[in-house]
């Protein structure tokens, strides 16, 4: 199996996800706004944007090895990593008080059922995956 | 907890640069041990105690808090 280099990838994905953007937003011009165009847009604009960062990312440290190494250790350092971990806690703890709050918000505006539902599941969502990663982790560790 | 890292830091005649670059932790890391804002692993107290040729009680000093905010 051909092993494809980390940095190649994210050209690929560069080249295919803007040639699907390219063909979307084509396609929403002859067609109009359609839900089977719109979703892959989106999936498009992610893929691009993650791949874009990807490759700024290892521009910004190619000609320094030592800032590479400090990359490195600034990610491994136990203290940024717990004040990641604190940040990501807490964020999902606001939130889940912002969701709540935006639904109460579309009710109260009158907002259509399936919204409501949508967000709602949000919330459920988040809750249950904290539930789940915190098993997880806990049988792990 | 209450340690005398910056103490022996200083005797080495050592900046919290080096020390970090020696531990592999950032320098800010070295900051807040020093200032007691942060507790360390116990991996990075065995690779300070290993550093300064000494044992992890002579650099931290265990003292039971009352209102323990970590």
């Amino acid at each position: 199996m051909i092993k494809i280099n980390s940095q190649v990838k994210n050209y690929i994905l560069v080249g295919i996800s803007a040639g699907i953007i390219i063909g979307c937003l084509f396609a929403i011009k002859l067609y109009g706004r359609d839900i089977r165009v719109i979703i892959p847009l989106v999936i498009a604009l992610l893929i691009f944007g993650h791949s874009v960062d990807n490759i700024l990312k290892i521009f910004a440290i190619k000609d320094s090895t030592k800032a590479e190494k400090q990359l490195k250790i600034e990610m491994k350092d136990e203290r940024n990593t717990l004040i990641r971990e604190k940040a990501g806690s807490k964020t999902n703890e606001y939130m889940l008080y912002l969701n709540t709050v935006i639904v109460f918000i579309l009710g109260f505006m009158g907002a259509e059922f399936w919204m409501l539902c949508l967000f709602g599941f949000l919330i459920l969502a988040q809750g249950v995956l904290s539930i789940f990663l915190y098993n997880y982790y806990d049988n792990r560790y | 907890m209450k340690n005398r890292l910056e103490i022996l830091r200083k005797q080495k005649g050592i900046k919290q640069e080096e020390l970090a670059e020696a531990l592999e932790v950032s320098r800010q890391t070295i900051g807040s041990l020093e200032n007691g804002r942060y507790n360390p692993s116990i991996i990075l107290a065995f690779k300070l105690a290993r550093y300064f040729n000494t044992t992890i009680e002579e650099i931290f000093i265990y003292e039971e808090e009352k209102n323990d905010k970590n």
